[in-house]
C-alpha cells in the first residue's frame, strides 16, 4: 500500500465514480488512515495481488469484473481481507448475497464518513482476530496457496 | 393483469431503480466534496468570523437538502424495486409508512398532513403477502379518496392493526369533514374508489369502513 497510517491499517478503496472515491480517500486520509484506490474490479484485483489490504471498501455496480465478483473472488483468495460493500446500487437481494459471500459490513450511499470509518476500524480489529486464530495455518503455508487461486481465477477468465 | 402489463411494471421498475441508484451517486459526491469542506475548515477556520459562518450556514443547508434528497430517492427506489418479486412478504406497518412518503407532495398540494400512527406493541409482526405493486397501490388509492374528500387542514391516519383476527391498515380521516357517513359518500363519488375496491379484490382483501369514524379500513385476506 502507497500510504499507511499509525495503525497501519491497510484500507483499499473500489469505485468507479473517480470524484466520490477521492474525496472519500481525501476525508479517510484526514481522519489518520491511509488509502489506496481502484477504479474497477481489474484494478482492485492487481492492487490485492501485489499487496493484501486489510480492509476493502468496495462498490458493486462497476464496469468489467462488478463488486460482487471482486467479493467472491477475493474472499476465496484471502478470507482475512475483510470486505465493506458500499454501493448506491445496492438491493435486499444484493445485501443477502454479499452478506452470504463473506462482506463485514453492507453500506448504502452516502454514508457518514465517520460511520464509515468506524466500520472500517472494527472491520480491522476482526481480520486481526481472525489472523491471529488462523496463525498456524499460515505457518503451513496454506495462504501462499490462497494467493495462487486468485491468479489462476484470473486466468480463466 | 396480462403478461404483457407485467412486463411494463417490470421495466419501468428496472429503469427507474437504475435512475434512482444513480442520483444516489450524485448525492453521495455532493455529501462528500461537502463534508471535506467542512473537514478543512474545522483544521482552519477563516480568519472572518462572519465568512465562516456563513460559510457554516451554507453547509448545513447542502447537509439537510442532502437527508431530504437521500430519504426521497431511498423511498423511490424501494417503491421502483417493488416489481423484483411478483409476491413477497411485507409489513403493514412498513408498508403504510412508504405509501404516506410516496404520497406527501399530494397532500401537501392539498393542505391536507398525512401521518402514519406509532404501531403498537401487539401489532408488531402484522405482515402479508401479495404483490408490492398492488399492495402500495391499494393503500395509495386510499389516501387518494382520503385526499380528493377531504378539505383542507384535514389529517389522515394511516394504523397498522389487527381487527376481528384479520390484518388491517385503518385509514382515518380527522378534520371538518368528520361525519362517517358523509365522507362515505364522498368517497364511493371517487374514480379511485372504483380502483381501490378492484386493488384490494386482486390481493384477496377487501375495503370496509369504519365502525365509527370517519375513514376506510383495508383488510387483508
Amino acid at each position: 500500500m502507497a500510504d499507511k497510517d499509525k495503525d497501519n491499517i491497510k484500507i483499499l478503496l473500489v469505485d468507479d465514480e473517480q470524484e466520490f472515491v477521492k474525496t472519500l480517500s481525501e476525508r479517510i486520509k484526514m481522519r489518520e488512515l491511509g488509502t489506496e484506490i481502484a477504479h474497477d474490479g481489474e484494478q482492485a484485483l492487481e492492487i490485492v495481488n501485489k499487496e493484501v489490504p486489510d480492509v476493502m471498501v468496495l462498490d458493486l455496480r462497476m464496469p468489467g469484473i462488478d463488486g460482487m465478483e471482486v467479493l467472491q473472488r477475493v474472499k476465496k483468495a484471502y478470507p482475512e481481507v475483510q470486505v465493506i460493500i458500499l454501493t448506491g446500487h445496492g438491493s435486499d437481494r444484493d445485501e443477502e448475497e454479499a452478506r452470504r459471500l463473506g462482506a463485514f459490513e453492507y453500506l448504502q450511499k452516502p454514508v457518514e464518513v465517520d460511520t464509515l470509518v468506524n466500520k472500517i476500524r472494527r472491520a480491522y480489529r476482526q481480520k486481526v482476530e481472525a489472523s491471529m486464530m488462523a496463525g498456524t495455518f499460515a505457518e503451513a503455508g496454506e495462504f501462499d496457496t490462497a494467493r495462487q487461486m486468485l491468479d489462476k481465477d484470473k486466468k480463466k477468465k | 393483469m396480462t403478461e404483457l402489463q407485467g412486463k411494463d411494471v417490470e421495466f419501468f421498475g428496472k429503469i427507474t431503480a437504475s435512475m434512482t441508484h444513480e442520483f444516489k451517486n450524485v448525492l453521495a459526491i455532493i455529501k462528500e466534496s461537502a463534508g471535506l469542506m467542512e473537514d478543512i475548515t474545522k483544521i482552519a477556520p477563516l480568519s472572518d468570523s462572519r465568512h465562516q459562518e456563513k460559510l457554516d450556514n451554507a453547509l448545513k443547508t447542502i447537509k439537510n437538502q442532502l437527508n431530504r434528497g437521500m430519504e426521497l430517492s431511498t423511498v423511490f427506489n424501494r417503491f421502483a424495486h417493488a416489481p423484483d418479486k411478483s409476491i413477497a412478504e411485507v409489513n403493514l406497518h412498513q408498508l403504510a409508512g412508504q405509501v404516506v412518503k410516496l404520497s406527501e407532495r399530494f397532500a401537501r398540494l392539498k393542505r391536507i398532513r398525512l401521518e402514519v400512527a406509532p404501531e403498537s406493541q401487539s401489532d408488531t409482526s402484522l405482515n402479508v403477502t401479495g404483490s408490492l405493486v398492488w399492495l402500495q397501490m391499494a393503500v395509495y388509492l386510499a389516501i387518494e379518496c382520503g385526499l380528493n374528500s377531504l378539505p383542507a387542514e384535514s389529517v389522515i391516519t394511516l394504523t397498522s392493526e389487527s381487527h376481528e383476527g384479520k390484518k388491517c391498515i385503518r385509514v382515518q380521516c380527522t378534520g371538518e369533514a368528520s361525519d362517517p357517513a358523509q365522507l362515505a359518500e364522498a368517497f364511493k363519488d371517487n374514480s379511485s374508489w372504483v380502483e381501490l375496491e378492484k386493488a384490494m379484490q386482486a390481493l384477496g382483501g377487501i375495503a370496509g369502513w369504519l365502525d365509527n369514524a370517519p375513514g376506510v379500513r383495508l383488510i387483508f385476506g
